[in-house]
């Protein structure tokens, strides 16, 4: 067998053919060419030295739908993880969205002495340069700059972020050693250089003092916990999401009243699907007065990807599946859709500005609303 | 004829550590091209040009100052001045123009570098390390040319 090592690591021998992922996975019911099931079953019959030729390998959205249903425990994202890997080795590869601009800015700060600028940082907002808890934005700056045509606003999410924390009276540590957490370089197949992010990011962290880490992206948050400790050693730092630090406290948070809205909430995959963060989002926006929130037909666990990931393959397909999530939120009646991931604000944000849906919904983050909404705060930044 | 051939017959010639990368139109070059030039340890790039309103694709020129824009920011959010990345619009006929742009900019960079290299002489304790010998070494250029 050609993929032994992979079959073997991600339980790929226990699929039954039983053909629920491919029933569950988004890419497949508007791509009749993409089925997770028979992607396992060919790399089954693969011999020794044969490689997979297939470029529906990179439609795959690592989103986990399947990983949850399979009967058998297949770790499915994990074995199409291992199959890119392998990919690549033979000079394959995924087509690369935004004309590689987001690859590129990944390998900028693998330059020896990257040192990042902290421009980003508002001017209300307080943090330090060493601390116990520290703040790590990742890429949100960047993509600002990438994602200002469709009205996106990462700094906005960041500066937000640190305003919460000092509201529960955190002084967060920020550093501009910090690196990208190598989130889509892992999950494309470059584990190498998922790895050096991963120690960069760590060291860059540590730097710090840092015994706790805060994340405002679920992506970063879930490559400190789950993904760092497999792939170089254990941190040794606290990873926390934002999130579940402010429902602990929501005590402490005084929301002021908003205008009356209907909201909704999109699941980001890697907290709903990986971390199972599902009541924390809801608890906190219905600590904000006058947010009334309605659920979208598939929301927690079942919730549906915003539709396209690691910035490799935006097709037709893609684009499917946004415009059919945003009408499941159009549907609920609700005036804005509420993302927790930067990555869903933009891609949502993107397929509405096409025109495609039912009607209109305006998209907000999270993140943002919330520390909009503290009694006191400065607004925007 | 080109402005580069314009120069070159001139008797200009390029510093050898520049590479010249000649692309079908300036609004053709990427951003993430750009950007992994400076990945790869490029010390600067020079985007050449044709005149606004001169392009061959309507828009070319005017596309590539938004791209090097662009590019510009996010080298300034990732600790690279922004000042290693230029732009210049030449018409074909200005091979003095463009002699004028390549030196200009590659003397920038070269009073970068002996200013750094003053500032680390003047700041170290001990005899001159083998270091700041390394600073002085001249830039390494990238300029990227196009004209019709
Ligand atoms: S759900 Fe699991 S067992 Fe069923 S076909 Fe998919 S991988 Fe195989
Ligand atoms: S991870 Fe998501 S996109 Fe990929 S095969 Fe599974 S359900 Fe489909």
């Amino acid at each position: 067998m050609g993929f032994e090592r992979e079959i073997n690591k991600t339980r790929a021998y226990l699929c039954l053919e039983c053909g629920v992922c491919t029933g569950s996975c988004p890419v497949s019911r508007f791509n009749p060419d993409y089925s997770p099931r028979m992607v396992v079953e060919r790399a089954l019959l693969l011999e020794e030295g044969e490689s997979i030729h297939d470029r529906e390998i990179w439609s795959c959205l690592t989103c986990g739908t399947c990983d949850l249903r399979c009967p058998s425990t297949v770790d499915f994202t994990g074995f199409m993880r291992l199959l890119r890997e392998k990919a690549l080795r033979v000079g394959e590869e995924g087509i690369c969205t935004h004309a590689e601009t987001l690859s590129a800015i990944a390998s900028l700060q693998l330059l020896p002495g990257f040192r990042r600028r902290a421009s980003w940082l508002g001017k209300g907002v307080k943090t330090r340069k060493r601390g116990k808890v520290y703040y790590f934005g990742g890429c949100l700056p960047f993509l600002d700059v990438v994602f200002r045509d469709i009205g996106f606003e990462g700094s906005r999410i960041a500066n937000a972020s640190i305003r919460l924390l000092n509201h529960l009276g955190i002084i967060p540590a920020v550093s501009e050693y910090e690196v990208c957490c190598g989130h889509d370089a892992y999950w494309t197949g470059q584990t190498d250089t998922a790895r050096t992010f991963a120690r960069k990011a760590i060291e860059a962290v540590k730097a710090t003092g840092a015994e706790q880490v805060v994340f405002s992206c679920p992506e970063g948050y879930r490559m400190f916990k789950d993904v760092y400790p497999d792939l170089v050693r254990k941190p040794g730092i606290e990873p926390v999401h934002i999130l579940t630090l402010l429902a602990e406290s929501s005590e402490k948070l005084r929301f002021v009243p908003t205008p009356k809205k209907k909201v909704t909430y999109q699941d980001p995959c890697r907290l709903a699907k990986g971390e199972d963060i599902l009541d924390e989002p809801r608890v906190l926006l219905e600590a904000v007065p006058g947010l009334e929130l309605v659920e979208m037909k598939r929301a927690g666990k079942d919730s549906i990807c915003c539709g396209s990931s690691n910035w490799v393959n935006c097709t037709r397909v893609n684009k499917k599946i946004q415009v059919e999530r945003l009408d499941e939120a159009i549907a609920t009646g609700a005036d804005t859709l509420i993302t927790a991931c930067p990555k869903c604000n933009i891609h949502l944000r993107c397929a509405l500005r096409d025109g495609d849906t039912s009607g209109e919904i305006e998209i907000t983050d999270l993140i943002t609303l919330l520390a909009d909404s503290l009694g006191g705060g400065k607004r925007g930044t | 004829m080109t402005a580069m051939e314009n120069a070159t017959r001139d008797g200009f010639s390029f510093d050898p550590g520049t590479t010249v990368m000649p692309v079908k139109c300036a609004g053709l070059v990427k951003v993430s091209f750009l950007l992994k030039l400076f990945a790869k340890g490029i010390e600067g790039v020079l985007v050449l040009g044709c005149h606004e309103g001169d392009c061959h694709y309507y828009n070319g020129s005017e596309r590539c100052g938004q791209i090097v824009e662009e590019t510009r920011e996010i080298l300034g959010l990732a600790g690279i001045p922004a000042r290693r990345l230029g732009f210049s619009l030449i018409a074909d006929s200005q091979g003095k123009e463009l002699k004028r742009a390549v030196t200009g900019f590659g003397k920038q960079f070269k009073t970068v570098s002996r200013k750094k290299a003053i500032r680390r002489k003047s700041t170290a304790k001990g005899p001159a390390k083998s270091s700041s010998k390394k600073s002085t070494a001249r830039s390494r250029r990238g300029v990227r040319a196009r004209n019709k």
